[in-house]
């Protein structure tokens, strides 16, 4: 049997690092298994705890902003409204965060065992996605409750979706790799996307804006992703702007291609500095 | 023979100052509005101390590392602590990138640097196995296929559904070594994992690594057991503070580490066994020193060879450092131990009421046994100046013989930990009464 040889020098490996990738995919099913199964396994608040955080989150957004702000909501439930923002943004900021602090969290196998190390940021969304679609069941629950009407547009939710991964895998893979040097940075983390939810429209609808706002505002990247979600979701309920989605789109290519560069080019350290 | 591994000119460096490498976004910042101060003041000195710097905030950990490894050889790794020893397998294993050099390897490789790497204490043991078999690089359906023999292997099959955090410790490295036991790679990399669980399943260990290379397979192995590394491995790799000091027969190369372990001097040569100044594994309160020994048989680059109920002669010079050591009685302590450091015998002057006295200008004692019976191998001497209960002087680990001879043969062949003592024996055969 011929036998592969493998030539390990300085240079970080580049070719066939996707094919090495690929052969590892069930790694990273493995890895994105484990987080669900030790979030979940533990206790049953683990469970709970994913129904629970959307729900207060709601309660309060809808709260805050449809009773004591009396924002718009184009004649339909404040909690709609909010929840509809809610589900991309708790997908985004949960991808960004989770994704971020992987290698940080799995330092042990950082260092003591080789794989492409970009499987483990991958594998850090399972457990989000498992929590989404969590969400997701609250909110179908919340819909049929409510007797909304759900239009065809309806269909195209995974788009938005896988999306919405993407593009916080892309800034995550950045940040990862800079968390993987500057320990502190962990704790800028939560402020950011503190600030975050109240810059993207999580609790009100886009079209609060005045309308020579909207530029600037759509340049926001997340602006298109939850303006998107919205329109798959209540149709023409709220304004949709062409440039926030290619916004969207053109930050989520670059970003990914551009995090997926500096983390491979960064990755061959990893073990030294974590 | 075809290599399995060929490691040329491999050097890794690493920053000393980790406040640099993984310095806080605060620290970083500091250091920047720092320096950017800094920088209106006119630079005078600062490339010189800069140069000098460069080379205080790094080290090279590994420097100048080439051998070769043939394919189905087992190698032992050993150097003190720092020596190199992890950082290498680290490469080798691909976990951290090379600064200089190249590394090929031939098949596919699995690296075991600690016991149970990614078990986590919440899930169960069954869980466990496919998640620490999936990232030492098994398929699942490999895993499932090996699963009953990695469980009969770690004895722990009562406790397969339980959560490893109610695991005690031994049951925890068994089942994390069982995992790794049964990986089939053509080269394996181990870490001191060895140091792991009772002497039965430490012996089951050595016995399942054993019988991989009897497959054909490589292994690289890290220990600080010289009992292990003797039984695992036909040849060793010396390092120390980064450099191959050697690589031989597994028995001359743990000489030489015994030898280097804590010598300050960079070379090893054995003709500077006589410079037992630089040795630093000498105990004693120093009123008397040795100043030299001679094994007789000795040459330039060779241990003496004795034959099997030879006769070893040694003979020691000292001189009196104090002069109110002068006039004092010493015994003469002299011991052997295997090259696992395992103490055979030990014998001192005194037990036959000869005891040297110290003159101003020192003496010599020779010490002779005869009837060495031993078993072919390599053997350890340490020497010691002994008054009133007290050393003046202890060199441990000092020199070495070898002993010679027919081996056993026939029926079970000799291991190390059979025991090194070869006394004269005889067997009588007769009929039941």
């Amino acid at each position: 049997m011929l036998k592969e040889t493998k030539v390990i020098t300085a240079d970080a490996p580049t070719t066939a690092y996707w094919g090495e990738v690929w052969r590892h995919r069930d790694l990273i099913a493995f890895l994105a298994w484990r987080d669900i199964l030790v979030r979940y396994k533990q206790t049953i608040v683990g469970v709970a705890w994913a129904v629970l955080r959307p729900l207060a989150t709601l309660l309060v957004y809808t709260f805050v902003f449809g009773r004591i702000a009396q924002l718009p909501s184009n004649g339909l439930p404040y909690a709609l409204v909010v929840f509809t923002g809610l589900l991309p943004w708790q997908l985004f900021s949960l991808v960004f965060g989770a994704v971020s602090e992987s290698l940080v969290t799995n330092a042990t196998l950082v260092s003591k065992v080789y794989f492409p190390r970009v499987v483990i940021p991958i594998s850090a969304i399972g457990v989000c996605l498992f929590d989404y679609l969590i969400s997701c069941g609250l909110f179908l629950l919340l819909v049929v409750w409510l007797g909304v009407p759900l239009g065809w547009q309806i269909v195209l939710i995974p788009f938005v979706t896988i999306l919405a991964v993407l593009s916080a895998l892309g800034i995550g893979l950045l940040a990862a790799a800079f968390n993987a040097h500057y320990r502190d940075f962990r704790h800028v983390l939560p402020i950011v996307l503190q600030l975050g939810a109240f810059l993207s429209p999580v609790g009100y609808l886009t079209s609060v804006l005045p309308a020579k706002w909207q530029f600037i505002y759509a340049l926001n990247p997340v602006v298109g992703i939850i303006d998107a979600y919205r329109w798959c979701v209540l149709g023409t309920s709220d304004v949709i702007f062409p440039p926030s989605i290619l916004v969207t789109i053109v930050f989520t290519a670059g970003t990914l291609w551009y995090g997926l560069l500096v983390f491979h080019r960064m990755e061959s350290t990893f073990a030294d500095v974590i | 023979m075809t290599h399995a591994v060929r490691v040329e000119r491999l050097g890794k460096r690493y920053a000393i100052n980790q406040g640099r490498a993984s310095a806080t976004l605060r620290e970083t910042i500091t250091r920047g509005i720092h320096s950017l101060v800094k920088a209106k003041t006119p630079p005078v000195d600062d490339a010189a101390s800069a140069n000098g710097r460069q080379d205080a905030d790094h080290v090279w950990a590994l420097k100048d590392v080439s051998f070769d490894v043939a394919e189905g050889e087992r190698i032992g790794v050993i150097g003190a602590n720092g020596a190199g020893k992890s950082t290498l397998l680290k490469v080798l294993s691909r976990v951290t990138a090379p600064t200089e050099g190249s590394v090929e390897i031939r098949g596919r490789v699995a690296s075991l640097l600690e016991v149970g790497t990614g078990f986590h204490p919440e899930l169960s043991g069954r869980e466990n196995i496919f998640l620490n078999g999936t990232i030492l690089g098994m398929t699942t359906a490999e895993i499932r296929k090996k699963f009953d023999a990695i469980v009969g292997f770690s004895g722990v099959d009562k406790f397969i559904d339980t959560p490893v955090k109610y695991y005690s410790s031994g049951m925890y490295v068994r089942l994390a070594f069982s995992v790794a036991a049964w990986l089939e790679p053509d080269i394996l990399i181990v870490d001191e994992v060895l140091a792991v669980g009772d002497m039965a399943f430490q012996r089951k260990c050595l016995e399942r690594m054993r019988e991989l290379t009897g497959e054909g397979r490589t292994i690289l192995f890290v220990s600080h057991s010289m009992t292990s590394i003797n039984q695992m491995c036909q040849k060793a790799l010396v390092l120390k503070k980064g450099r191959v000091v050697a690589f031989d027969p597994v028995e001359d190369a743990i000489v030489k580490y015994r030898r280097s372990a804590d010598e300050p001097g960079e070379d090893l040569a054995l003709a500077d066994r006589a410079e037992i100044d630089k040795l630093m594994v000498r105990g004693g309160s120093g009123d008397v020193r040795i100043r030299s020994w001679r094994l007789k048989g000795t040459t330039a680059d060779a241990v003496p060879a004795i034959a099997i109920g030879g006769t070893l002669e040694c003979e020691i010079s000292y001189e009196p450092v104090h002069s109110e050591a002068v006039g004092a009685v010493l015994d003469v302590g002299f011991a052997i131990d295997t090259l696992a450091g395992t103490r055979i015998y030990t014998y001192v002057s005194g037990w036959q009421g000869h005891h040297a006295l110290v003159e101003a200008h020192g003496g010599t004692t020779t010490i002779a046994i005869s009837d060495l019976m031993l078993r072919p191998g390599t053997y350890l001497i340490s020497l010691s100046l002994i008054h009133a209960g007290t050393p003046y002087d202890a060199l441990t680990h000092c020199g070495a013989f070898g002993v010679t001879g027919p081996s056993e043969a026939g029926g079970i062949s000799w291991q190390p930990d059979f025991g090194s003592v070869r006394f004269p024996i005889s067997f009588t055969d007769g009929a039941r009464p």
